[in-house]
């Protein structure tokens, strides 16, 4: 009995080993190479902030939240750094019109999408610059994913596709 | 946040990419929200501080994890179609198949692995692709489904199980 329970054991070690196998002999999709560029950025320009923690500081987080808010009077819209939407109308006008070919190889105008939808915009910090030489201004570049419609040139069909679109904002630097 | 931390979410990253890529893609299902998630989640980890008592492999596929759950739930109300982790079959060399019959079966058989693999509850499935794919241990599966080590190391068992009867059965 005990060897019938050994072998049943080792059956069932043997049926996972094989699956186990199995998996990973399958090929996986692969991490994009603009994923590489986008996570090395950020480590550089973390590397490069060095040991400042000027995100985690009070002093930090109200300079940020009082540039937001100007940027937002100056562009008449709210703008609030990282994960919270800036609106839709800052990002979509940017690319309608364009001409582009999508994977499945339409190839068309971007028109505005009858959905309306944009996905979640971050907003990324790109540091101080001088206006002439002088005025300090910090720059932030948004992204986002909106939807969009393509119409095909040939047939005039219209295709949803989502695309990246980003906008810099420039902001008064904080403090100022 | 230091530059020896940096370093390490480098190497996190460099050592664990198609991992931390496939988990992000297994929930979102877009390659492009995917790789949003990633970013978004190293963005976050690289101004905050890693917790010394927790393993930093685990702190990084659980930050991917909880962005990627986050971006789907903002996204959940747009259609879309759920895109697969595996790419579709691609035939070996020939001299690897000599006879046609072991093609199609080989063929099959992957089709088979990869629906019933999409076709598990998530967290069975979070933990094969976890522990096969990544090659991450049942402690930091569990530390990064927030479930017991034993747990995931049972679920596991019982999912390659699954997995072995649905290839008996439809082959």
């Amino acid at each position: 009995m005990k060897d019938e329970n050994n072998f049943e054991a080792d059956s069932i070690e043997n049926d996972i080993a094989d699956v186990e196998h199995l998996l990973k002999s399958m090929s996986l999709k692969s991490a994009p190479e603009s994923l590489d560029r986008s996570i090395k950025r950020s480590v550089d320009r973390s590397a490069k902030r060095g040991g400042t923690k000027f995100m985690h500081s009070w002093a930090g987080l109200l300079s940020l939240a009082t540039a937001s808010m100007l940027a937002g009077l100056l562009l008449g819209r709210f703008v609030v750094p990282h994960g919270i939407p800036i609106s839709r109308s800052s990002v979509e006008s940017d690319r309608v019109g364009e001409s582009i070919a999508t994977r499945n190889s339409t190839k068309g105008q971007l028109v505005q999408s009858s959905e309306n939808d944009a996905d979640e915009t971050s907003l990324d910090d790109r540091g101080l610059f001088f206006v002439n030489g002088t005025i300090p201004v910090r720059k932030y570049v948004a992204h986002s994913k909106q939807q969009f419609e393509v119409v095909d040139s040939k047939l005039g069909t219209k295709t949803s596709v989502s695309i990246p679109v980003r906008k810099t904002i420039f902001a008064p630097a904080p403090g100022i | 946040m230091n530059k020896a931390t940096d370093n390490v979410l480098d190497s996190i990253y460099a050592t664990h990419k198609q991992g931390l890529f496939s988990l992000a893609l297994s929930i979102s299902g877009c390659r492009s929200a995917a790789e949003d998630a990633i970013h978004h989640a190293f963005s976050k980890m690289l101004v905050a501080e890693l917790g010394t008592s927790d393993d930093p492999v685990a702190y990084v596929f659980r930050s991917v994890r909880n962005a990627s759950i986050d971006q789907q739930r903002k996204r959940s109300r747009t259609k879309r179609v759920h895109e697969s982790i595996f790419n579709g079959y691609a035939p070996p060399p020939k001299s690897q198949f000599e006879n046609p019959d072991a093609r199609v079966l080989t063929e099959e058989r992957d089709q088979i692995l990869r629906d019933a693999i999409s076709e598990l509850p998530e967290s069975p499935q979070h933990v094969v692709l976890l522990r096969t794919f990544s090659g991450l241990t049942f402690e930091q599966v569990g530390s990064i489904l927030g479930i017991p080590a034993k747990t995931a190391a049972t679920q596991y068992r019982r999912a390659l199980m699954k997995l072995k009867e649905r290839l008996e059965d439809q082959l």
